[in-house]
């Protein structure tokens, strides 16, 4: 592979792991925020054991999503130089509004939210996670800020070889930005919605814990059939934005019919769904359904990855469409390098998410007792480990 | 308005090695501070997600505010660079994982992660900053490990309480002392007159820290020695829970603190004329009036968790 291919591809693995994480980050925390504020304002035990739950299978989920983040974050000046060069304000601006406002915050507050569990007052507690959930959506509008740029141009003039901020305005408004945000975060709550459903399937049939699991069913399904026609809505107002110059490749076109696939395939369940969720016995009885919602957990990560490769693939060979080439923005180092890089990353990435995957479906499955998360006592006995 | 650019910039740097600083040092001398290794980290835990986000913030603010000193930066330092987002991600996955699992092969290979990922993370910075003082990577690797160690020994000594990491504490000292101070003028014979100076200074900010480390408490020793053991801890030999042993141990920390700030100090100081982008006015219009709600997000952290660690926490 040539060094521009090697930067691409470490992009778009450090991208689309960050992506495929923080979709369910998005989508969860506001359910678990939902969830634990029912829990603070007369709430039962059931809802504080669900904030417990759902909200360690959250933070297992968040550690990818920080991490991928943190690369995402550098890799601007490590490999793309030609981007921050010729567009310092455009693109610049909302990235670094992006860690200020929202990946700082955010992070600092969901420190307190985990480790302040016991020692903050619940209201407090409260305030933190829904801090968090607001600073993931600011998180995500800047990011598509920058990326909506990428795709479709707006309120710049050229001066010289640069591009300069004409209109902040237009830059932050941007259609190619505000479309995509609401189409990901309805994908964010399809993609929560159906993990909460299929996970909470899985114990139902297994008979543990009816009311919890009920009630989690309920919300997660109610989540995805909200959220299932914005989510192609959403999709479908963008297509005037989306590029295929020199004819559609196959990889587009290929991800653009299996995005659309899966979500045909997520309306149906999300249907019936709709049917079912009045009639609390007929939703537990169908036994054939809550197989059914376990085996539709994939599905929104298909169809966001699916998504995300036809919205970036599209835009080839532009990284700023039609302004700025992919090869010219490229940092032109040596290929031995590009390749350490990526195959360092690669294998880093490989087994964090292959460990976090695994983690997820274990604590998945013990259910809330088996969350760490706001347990005030662990166990005080030293673990048997040598000391030098 | 350049001088308020880069004054945020530093601002961000400077923060991060004062903060995350004390984590990495921690996860540097994770197998030397405590019997319990799940305590050592709680000293660390509710802190290291708040520090890393401060070197994530000037790396977006370097890309809006100066690309062309960016381009020169990761130009330079591309491969010291690669090294540190590396180990980085190592060692925050093994901070992540180590805790979800009980078997001990696992976390032995977590605790690995940790401690390979904050010592590469402490070299790289020794790597990177050596690089723009001309060529002295690897003898500032050396200063820059050291003051890593220091400051996370320090900060485990406030936070536990315990004797261990305070014999930690005066080893590294004496080693930094010995090794970092020299390497430190080694590493900068291009520029004496900026070298000499800085290495001068952290020579008396270690030696201010010696005499705040060094003192046992005679007093103190039982009361630490008292907590410990209810805490499970076998290694409370010098422990100093007195108001007067705190307020010692709030020096040294200042102390350590003061010395890693001779990492970013030496890499301003090397750093070479920069231009600020035309259009930096939007994010300087944002980023100013955050500073305070970053700092009081900050300071809750720390009001909230200025206690002993008690007990094992989440990770």
């Amino acid at each position: 592979m040539s060094t521009l291919a090697l930067a691409r591809s470490l992009f778009a693995l450090t991208a689309g792991t960050h992506f495929l994480f923080v979709a369910l980050t998005l989508g969860l925390a506001t359910i678990v925020a939902i969830v634990q504020t029912r829990a603070v304002f007369g709430g039962g035990d059931a809802h504080l054991r669900m904030v417990r739950f759902w909200g360690q299978l959250y933070v297992i989920n968040y550690a990818v999503g920080i991490v991928t983040g943190l690369l995402m974050e550098f890799q601007f000046g490590l490999a793309w130089p030609g981007l921050a060069d010729r567009a310092p304000g455009v693109f610049g601006a909302p990235l670094a509004l992006e860690t200020l406002v929202a990946f700082f915050v955010e992070a600092t507050f969901l420190g307190l939210w985990i480790f302040g569990w016991d020692r903050l007052n619940r209201h407090a507690h409260l305030a933190l996670i829904w801090i968090v959930t607001l600073t993931a959506y600011a998180s995500a509008y800047f990011v598509l800020v920058a990326n909506g740029f990428l795709n479709h141009p707006v309120g710049y003039v050229r001066i010289g070889g640069a591009l300069r901020v004409d209109s902040t305005a237009a830059l932050f408004t941007n259609p190619a930005a505000l479309l995509p945000l609401a189409h990901v975060v309805s994908g964010a709550f399809l993609t929560a919605g159906f993990f909460m459903a299929g996970v909470s399937a899985w114990h139902l049939l297994r008979g543990h814990e009816p009311d919890l699991y009920r009630r989690s069913l309920r919300i997660g399904l109610s989540a995805a059939a909200l959220a299932v026609l914005p989510t192609a809505a959403f999709g479908g107002v963008q297509f005037p934005y989306a590029h295929n110059d020199g004819g559609v490749r196959p990889l587009t076109g290929l991800s653009a019919n299996l995005m659309m696939a899966a979500w045909a395939w997520m309306a149906v369940v999300a249907l019936v769904a709709l049917v079912k969720l009045p009639f609390r016995a007929w939703l537990l009885r169908g036994r054939i359904f809550l197989r059914v919602l376990p085996a539709t957990l994939p599905l929104p990560y298909v169809a966001m990855l699916a998504g995300w490769i036809y919205r970036e693939t599209g835009r080839q060979p532009w990284m700023i469409y039609g302004v700025l080439r992919t090869e010219d923005a490229v940092r032109p180092i040596g290929h031995g390098a590009m390749l350490a890089a990526s195959t360092g990353v690669t294998v880093l990435f490989a087994a964090l998410v292959l460990v976090n995957v695994t983690l997820l479906r274990r604590y998945a499955r013990l259910g809330p007792d088996g969350a760490a998360l706001g347990h005030a006592e662990l166990p005080a006995r030293p673990e048997p480990v040598p000391s030098f | 308005m350049d001088t308020f650019a880069f004054f945020l910039l530093g601002f961000f740097v400077v923060g991060y090695f004062l903060l995350a600083g004390a984590d990495i040092g921690v996860g540097m001398l994770l197998p030397f501070l405590g019997r319990d290794r799940r305590l050592t980290l709680a000293a660390i835990a509710p802190f290291f997600l708040g520090n890393e986000v401060w070197l994530v913030a000037a790396a977006g603010l370097l890309t809006a505010l100066s690309p062309t000193l960016e381009a020169d930066l990761f130009g330079r330092a591309w491969g010291a660079l690669i090294v540190l987002i590396l180990a980085w991600i190592l060692r925050d996955t093994g901070l992540w994982l180590r805790g979800r699992r009980t078997g001990r092969a696992w976390r032995r290979l977590w605790d690995g992660a940790i401690v390979a990922g904050s010592w590469g993370v402490a070299a790289s910075w020794g790597l990177t900053i050596g690089v723009l003082m001309g060529g002295g990577g690897l003898l500032f690797t050396v200063t820059t490990c050291g003051l890593f160690a220091l400051h996370g020994a320090v900060f485990a000594v406030v936070r536990l309480g315990t004797g261990a990491p305070r014999a930690v504490a005066r080893w590294v000292i004496r080693a930094t002392l010995l090794a970092g101070v020299p390497c430190t003028v080694g590493a900068g014979t291009g520029d004496l007159a900026t070298t000499v100076p800085v290495a001068l200074s952290l020579a008396a900010v270690l030696a201010v820290a010696w005499i705040t480390i060094a003192r046992r408490d005679g007093t103190g020793g039982e009361n630490g020695a008292g907590r410990t053991a209810s805490a499970g801890g076998t290694d409370g030999v010098g422990g100093t829970d007195g108001a007067g042993g705190r307020a010692r141990e709030g020096w040294a920390l200042a102390a350590s603190a003061l010395a890693i700030t001779a990492v970013p100090l030496l890499g301003g100081l090397n750093l070479p004329h920069a231009s600020l982008a035309d259009d930096a006015t939007p994010t300087l219009a944002v980023a100013g009036p955050l500073i305070p709600v970053l700092l009081a997000a900050q300071a809750w952290v720390w009001w909230t968790f200025r206690g002993r660690v008690e007990r094992p926490s989440y990770l």
